[in-house]
């Protein structure tokens, strides 16, 4: 079998010399495969100007709805990929990472669209007010890049790599190039064929190359942006290449490091945490054979539990069952194939020269179900460094397997420093119990790594795992870990949109964002907007309340039904060092009075009030003042009309969508007393 | 704004976190509100 490239729509195979792809546990050849004669520039051009138009074009809505059918259609195929994923070396347990990790990843994007807003671009962050006057403000937009995102991923996690990427890229309305490690790419060639199959994306939206990168990176151009994850060597050879510098393409790297995962000083072998410790360092050594990117390559432990940890782990090890993935009881299955195991192997006699082997053998191995030899298979492999800071080459090297180096540490000053000496690093983790040694660690090391995370008794039963990136937390690390930066939820999608400022009235940038800005012109509408369905209110739509006098009797029937006796309403002897000149009105009770005075009471298209944002009391209000609201349509965030099943709580089937309203409560001299934004469900008129 | 320069000393801000439960322990409201507090040291 020969495997295809995706380009342009069509199924390619490459010419010339094929690269042969072997099971990693049986060393049978699955596939050939080659990009041999494929028109690289022409391929970027397609996805700019094919899928990128109508990516961009969809609104954030739209494309979460797009990313979760997707999710959805592959969830329902995911056992055709775990077939598949046998054949890289993987249990199913590391294939679960890489599957349902990679779909999850689809879902967690998709679950953006609630904070993105309801347009093609995203406004950042509050507005700026520039003007003394008010008629003169910034803000900012984000809009997506109108290039193509590159996506060249490492060998461990065929479908994890690219989707972690992808659902990203899609969700800011840019296409993918997505080129795999070839030694697995016959699993991302199933996934990609499962994508394009399902008809979801538009046209455009993803190509695959399976094969060399060859020239591909000399076609990049400004607007498109390139994402790498693999070697530290690979990936700072492609961020010096002259276009990747000419057009200032935006190359965000993830690279292997050398993370770090610590013992805390509180941590004996009595307590909780000494038991997860050894559990998450076995597990991580085991997990994929070690193959991971956020692999704890070294464990730093206390001088004097070092013993303690070499025994417990060794007896962790030892129970580890290797082999063929597909056999029963297996818990470690191999490397991804013979070359791989050749570097680890290289690796490890270097790292061996400062350290000495205390568990496994890097040449023999028992394995179940298997030949130890035709398979990639090898033995995890503890070394033990007893002077971390003299035999340096644990801090510089990596055998991107399952091999660990054990070290000692003397306080938690020395293990931040011990973990700095891997020049930055995409995790570490500490297991303790007392939360003023991890604020110590963490405050210490955070500047190094990208990621950290504290384990102990508390958190054990839920926790992730040293490592695990999250699609909502960011991934990527500083220095030897490459200085890039995914995921993190919102925060990836921004990676692929332009941030641009943008300047002018309240009323022009009120267009510009479709947000309403303080100071812009208001559209008093004839009718009041509790009376208008979702589709029929606009930005700026206006109701200008009736007034209310504030009394003293207001205050003490508020205090009375609320329990708010606080002494600044109640009592005029004790505003001494305040800022109060009397008994002031409560804060709650003007917001209240101004709901009094801006909700219109029958039923109609409005269906309830789910919050309030931005609440500000700006001025001090006493009895005497009159306030007024002046209550305008803010933002409008659509939803999709809820799937009905027998749980579906009472209202569920009414199709609805976000508007929030601006609540500007005014005294008798026009000033701003009081300012929120409430979030309220209306009604839609079409109900379909 | 709060007319901060009729506060005499200084009023670090400090932001509770109000969660509002039910019979049952459920959260059903939830909100941070913004306090000013007098600092014991009014140097």
């Amino acid at each position: 079998m020969q495997l295809e490239n995706y380009i342009a729509g069509t199924w390619v195979k490459g010419s010339g010399k094929q690269t042969e792809l072997t099971d990693a546990s049986t060393g049978e050849l699955i596939a050939t495969t080659s990009s041999g004669g494929l028109d690289f520039g022409a391929m970027l051009n397609y996805a700019r100007e094919t899928g990128g138009p109508t990516l961009r074009k969809m609104t954030f809505p739209e494309r979460g709805r797009m990313l979760k059918a997707l999710a959805m259609y592959l969830m329902d195929r995911k056992e055709e990929f775990y077939q598949i994923s046998y054949r890289t070396g993987a249990t199913k347990a590391d294939s679960w990472v890489d599957i349902e990790g990679g779909i999850g990843n689809v879902f967690a994007n998709a679950s953006l669209r609630k904070q993105l807003g309801n347009m093609p671009f995203y406004v950042d962050g509050p507005p700026v007010l520039t003007s003394k006057g008010g008629s003169f403000m910034g803000h900012h937009i984000m809009v997506p890049k109108e290039g193509v995102a590159v996506h060249i991923n490492a060998f461990n996690f065929p479908i994890w790599g690219m989707l972690e990427k992808c659902a990203v890229n899609w969700m800011a309305g840019m296409p993918a190039v997505v080129k795999p490690a070839t030694v697995t790419s016959y699993l991302t060639e199933a996934m990609v064929k499962a994508i394009v199959a399902s008809g979801i994306l538009p046209e455009g939206a993803i190509q695959l190359i399976v094969g060399s990168a060859g020239d591909l990176l000399d076609h990049v151009e400004s607007q498109d942006v390139v994402t790498f994850t693999g070697s530290a060597t690979t990936g700072r050879m492609l961020k010096a290449h002259k276009q990747i510098i000419a057009e200032s393409v935006p190359f965000n790297m993830e690279a292997d490091s050398l993370n770090s995962i610590v013992l805390g000083p509180d941590a004996t072998p009595d307590t909780e945490e000494f038991s997860l410790f050894i559990k998450e360092v076995g597990k991580e050594m085991t997990l994929k054979c070690g193959q991971r990117c956020t692999g704890a390559r070294r464990i730093m432990v206390p001088e004097n539990l070092v013993e303690d940890v070499q025994i417990a782990l060794g007896k962790r090890l030892g129970g580890t069952v290797i082999g063929d993935p597909r056999a029963e009881g297996v818990r470690m299955g191999a490397l991804a194939g013979q070359t791989q195991r050749n570097e680890v192997r290289d690796n490890l006699a270097e790292l061996m020269k400062g350290s000495e082997l205390v568990y496994g053998d890097p040449n023999s191995v028992d394995v179940t179900g298997a030949d130890s030899e035709k398979g990639a298979f090898m033995s995890p492999i503890l070394l033990l460094n007893k002077d971390p800071w003299k035999n340096q080459q644990c801090h510089n090297i990596e055998a991107f397997g399952p091999v660990s180096t054990l070290m000692p540490y003397t306080d938690i000053e020395e293990a931040v420093a011990l973990t700095k000496l891997g020049k930055g690093s995409l995790c570490a983790s500490i297991a303790t119990y007392d939360d003023k040694a991890a604020q110590q660690f963490v405050w210490g090391a955070a500047s190094h790594h990208g990621r950290m995370l504290v384990i102990n008794r508390d958190m054990a039963k839920e926790n992730t795992g040293h490592g695990s990136p999250l699609a909502t937390l960011v991934h990527g690390g500083p220095g030897r870990a490459g200085g890039g930066e995914e995921m993190g939820g919102k925060r990836g999608v921004l990676h692929y949109l332009q941030r641009t400022a943008i300047q002018g009235s309240p009323t022009t940038i009120t267009a510009l964002t479709q947000q309403y800005q303080q100071g812009a012109k208001q559209n008093i509408t004839p009718k009041h907007t509790f009376r208008m369905h979702f589709e029929e209110l606009n930005i700026g739509d206006t109701v200008i309340t009736d007034k209310h006098l504030v009394t003293l009797d207001d205050i003490n029937n508020f205090a009375d039904l609320s329990g708010d006796k606080f002494y600044a309403h109640m009592d005029e002897n004790a505003l001494d060092g305040t800022v109060f000149t009397g008994r002031v009105a409560h804060g709650y009770f003007i917001l209240s009075r101004a709901a009094g005075l801006f909700v219109d009471p029958p039923k109609g298209p409005v269906l309830l009030n789910y919050g309030i944002e931005e609440a500000r009391f700006t001025k001090p209000v006493y009895p005497g003042s009159t306030i007024q609201v002046k209550f305008t349509v803010k933002e409008k965030v659509d939803q999709e009309k809820k799937v009905l099943t027998e749980d579906s709580p009472k209202g569920a089937d009414v199709a609805s969508g976000i508007v929030k309203f601006l609540v500007d409560v005014v005294d008798e001299t026009g000033e701003t007393v009081a300012i929120a934004t409430i979030l309220t469900m209306v009604r839609k008129l079409d109900q379909e | 704004m709060i007319h901060l320069r009729a506060c005499p000393g200084p009023r670090p801000g400090v932001k509770f976190l109000v969660d509002v439960v039910d019979e049952t322990g459920e959260t059903i409201a939830i909100a941070t509100i913004l306090t000013m507090v007098r600092k014991l040291d009014q140097k």
